[in-house]
């Protein structure tokens, strides 16, 4: 059988059984020394050293390409439809075209070691099967696992990260054999791969170890639970250009040094982990995260269901004790051309920072079964252009300290009896008003990062997420609560009478000084605009409170229904 | 209180008394001094600066140092005002708080001078709650009187002038800036109407901005690693132009339904 397949026209000379060259058929480890395929199929070249040579000190000579071997893509599935005849002119059809389908994951990087073989021992015919990992080097497969024992790699780099416990971290020195020789060099320390740290720290999840960084690692433990897949990720160049620079200067003809492609890093890629649990069962998820940071975790070991953008402006959660918990920096906008239905059982709260409005075009019913209380504290209009009815099956009574009614062309008062100037007046009662809650939320901090502070969020509802790291995560809406009115109130007792009289003495006589270079609306409104009140709404963030909504649009740099809220999470980050 | 809008009054105000001093002569050459920041800007770096002060709110040296921008030792290299051009020129005074390690990359940031400067004002506003000119229900433009000066020439001198104990020259000067802040309250007093209109229908893109967070990235990402980009990526929809189907409602594809 195997003469039979070898005699279709294979040269003889391959034919190792038959007096000619040794036959390369392998398979062999080939070292990859050129990933670039200008045919865009997968094909690598490879440095053989069972066909290779050595240099005078005795090393591979890699950088000789006449003693490199081409061998092509093998993935484990791949198909594709025939070529439909009869479409020989053009760009054809779909269908007509051919298909295909398969799985692709290739090419690695330069230096890494592949598996190859020679199909009947033709050169002409190498296939690349799969790829050997360096030993020890696979801390970061399928996912960049966090460990408690990391390094940043300068002095000045872990001050945005505060007192976070937890980095995702890159493989060992592999060049320190005190490290690498260490019978247990998985647990040494290793420096933070700080493209996904920072990317945790501005979701404000660098202290979350369900949502942000994860263990889950093939080095975690033995025999492993982790399994997944991993991107290389975007290149990080020897010469530290800028890939849109690098791709400017490619697409331009312009001159690219070697530093400028010599890839001496990698940014972190896509990856997909499912992960079984440690031995305690932590760690124990699904999580699909982008290179860039957007990612869905579905954490059997946290209970919960989250998505989150990367930059952590917006995500969701769908939590334990069956909440739906859902934050957005930006608006949160909802439509349908047919009916939209909210329904809640037990109650509905709703706050607004600014306005609220509610318009119908044709007809509004509110309807309590019980009583309904209408306030405005500073002014209550009813008006009809047409007809304006006030009716009581029972009672109605009315109350103000002055009053008038002006009935237009007539007014008519019926009553079996009127009273004018005496008789009992009915009690009408002010409505209680409606309690108020300061609940917690988050802030952003140079040297903490994101920060949840208590008290903070003046609203009327009894849960309201915050931008990462949410506390209540896995809480009922009863837990969150009523964190109860706020109780600080600023001192007002002097502690240097003497010294407040004369700032008050000076205070009128620096209102009668001329004023010089006032300012104007355009010297206003080209000013960064602060997002902090003095003192501070908060305990002394300078990123604390709120911008007006209309401030920020009259700037044009703000949505209209960016809410205060919204807004006091993140201080002057959004104007 | 004083108000975040009341605040960034009193910003621009600051930045107004700032900004009285020309960087171009008659024939429109840039004058001695004033040089292109890494924004293109022109800024003031000349022998002056210990007299104009630093950035768009003429900010100090201790100021600088209170912030923590520039390190302590730089005020024993300055030994009079001449010197603060070449003593912030040099890289080894700045800290690298923030990324900003030279005078230049501060100047090129007006957001975190920005930030520096209300950070000075929450101190100044701090400490003259602490000596008791203030007891934080005074009103904002009480509070500004004070926080306006001793937020540029420090809490001290502050009260030093209350206490009638400054020359008539220093009295000048914090009168001047004590009236500038009650002209930044007055102004957000009268011209709230003029400056807040809300428009009658939003249009808004590109919402969030990440000055200090994404300063924080460069800090913390390394060189050779550029910082993610979130910019704002429109679909490239086209609005198609009025037909006369507008407005019937029909179902696609096909014909307008009756």
């Amino acid at each position: 059988m195997e003469n039979t397949l070898r005699s279709r026209g294979k040269p003889q000379n391959y034919k190792f059984d038959r007096g000619g060259l040794s036959a390369e058929m392998g398979p062999y480890i080939g070292i990859v020394v050129n990933n670039s395929d200008s045919t865009r199929s997968g094909r690598l070249q490879v440095y053989i050293d069972e066909f290779g040579a050595v240099d005078g000190n005795g090393g591979p000579r890699l950088d000789d390409p006449t003693l490199w071997r081409t061998v092509r893509y093998c993935p484990p599935f791949y198909g594709a439809t025939p070529q439909i005849s009869g479409t020989s002119a053009g760009v054809g059809t779909y269908p007509g075209n051919r298909n295909s389908y398969g799985m692709w994951f290739t090419p690695p990087d330069i230096g890494v070691k592949v598996i190859c073989f020679f199909v009947a021992g033709d050169p002409g015919q190498g296939y690349y099967l799969g790829c050997v990992p360096e030993p020890g080097i696979n801390h970061m497969i399928p996912a960049i696992g966090s460990v408690s024992n990391f390094k940043y790699n300068t002095a000045n780099q872990g001050t945005p990260f505060g007192d976070t416990r937890l980095q995702p971290v890159t493989e060992i020195n592999d060049e320190n054999i005190q490290i690498s020789d260490n019978p247990r060099f998985f647990d040494q320390s290793k420096p933070v791969q700080t493209v996904v740290a920072w990317t945790l720290l501005q979701q404000g999840l660098n202290r979350d170890p369900i949502r942000g960084p994860i263990r889950s690692s093939s080095q975690r433990e033995s025999p492993s639970s982790v399994y997944g897949i991993s991107t290389p990720g975007k290149p990080i160049y020897q010469s530290g250009i800028d890939p849109k620079v690098l791709k400017a200067k490619l697409d331009s003809g312009a001159a690219v040094t070697t530093q400028d492609v010599t890839v001496i890093g990698r940014q972190g890629g896509h990856t997909f982990v499912m992960d079984d649990g440690d031995v305690g069962g932590t760690d124990a998820l699904v999580r699909i995260r982008t290179a860039k940071g957007h990612q869905i975790t579905m954490s059997d070991d946290g209970n919960c269901f989250y998505i989150t953008h990367a930059n952590g402006q917006t995500w969701v959660e769908l939590g334990e004790q069956g909440t739906i918990d859902l934050f957005s920096t930006n608006s949160v906008n909802v439509r349908t051309q047919g009916v939209l239905n909210l329904h809640a059982d037990k109650g509905i709260n709703m706050y607004s920072g600014g306005y609220i409005r509610i318009k119908s075009k044709t007809s509004t019913q509110i309807e309590a079964n019980t009583s309904m209380s209408l306030v405005g504290l500073n002014k209550f209009t009813a008006y009809s252009k047409t007809s304006l009815n006030l009716k009581s099956d029972g009672r109605l009574a009315m109350a103000s300290k002055s009053g008038s009614w002006n009935g237009g062309s007539s007014l008519s008062l019926n009553a079996g009896v009127i009273h004018l100037n005496g008789g009992s007046s009915i009690p009408v009662t002010t409505p209680a008003l409606q309690t108020g809650y300061k609940l917690t939320d988050t802030f952003y901090s140079a040297g903490q990062g994101w920060i949840p502070r208590a008290r903070t969020l003046e609203t009327i509802v009894t849960r309201a997420p915050s931008h990462e790291p949410y506390p209540y995560h896995n809480q009922g809406v009863d837990v969150s609560l009523n964190l109860g009115a706020d109780n600080t109130t600023a001192t007002t007792t002097s502690i240097n009478p003497e010294l407040t009289k004369k700032a008050q003495s000076l205070y009128t006589r620096v209102s009668n000084t001329a004023m010089s270079y006032g300012i104007t609306a355009a010297n206003y409104l080209k000013t960064p605009p602060s997002s902090t009140a003095i003192p501070p709404a908060t305990d002394g963030d300078a990123l604390g409170s709120a911008l007006s909504q209309a401030e920020a649009i009259a700037r044009g740099t703000a949505p209209v229904d960016l809410a205060t809220a919204a807004a006091s999470i993140f201080g002057n980050l959004i104007p | 209180m004083i108000s975040p809008q009341q605040v960034t009054a009193m910003l621009a105000q600051q930045a107004a008394a700032i900004d009285i001093y020309p960087a171009f002569d008659d024939n429109g050459a840039s004058l001695p001094g004033w040089q292109l920041n890494l924004n293109g800007s022109l800024v003031y770096i000349g022998s002056e600066l210990g007299v104009r002060g630093v950035g768009i709110y003429g900010q100090s040296v201790s100021s600088l140092i209170l912030t923590g921008y520039v390190k302590s030792a730089a005020l024993n290299l300055i030994l009079n005002d001449s010197l603060v051009s070449t003593v912030l020129g040099s890289p080894a005074v700045w800290t690298g708080q923030n990324g900003i390690t030279s005078l230049i990359e501060y100047l090129s940031n007006e957001d975190l001078q920005t930030l520096a400067q209300i950070d000075l004002m929450q101190g100044a506003y701090q400490g003259l709650l602490d000596a008791g000119v203030l007891t934080g229900d005074q009103g904002a433009r009480f509070e500004a009187t004070y926080v306006q000066p001793a937020a540029r020439y420090g809490v001290d001198l502050v009260i030093a002038w209350i206490q009638g104990q400054v020359d008539s020259g220093t009295d000048t000067v914090l009168t001047t800036a004590a009236r500038q802040g009650q002209y930044a309250i007055d102004f957000i007093a009268s011209n709230a109407t003029a400056i807040l209109t809300v428009p009658a229908v939003p249009g808004y893109v590109n919402t969030a901005v990440r000055t200090t967070l994404d300063q924080g990235a460069v800090t913390a990402l390394g060189e050779k690693i550029p910082a993610p980009v979130f910019a704002t990526q429109v679909a490239n929809v086209t609005i198609p132009a009025t037909t006369n189907e507008d407005g019937v409602f029909r179902f696609a594809p096909g014909q307008p339904q009756a």
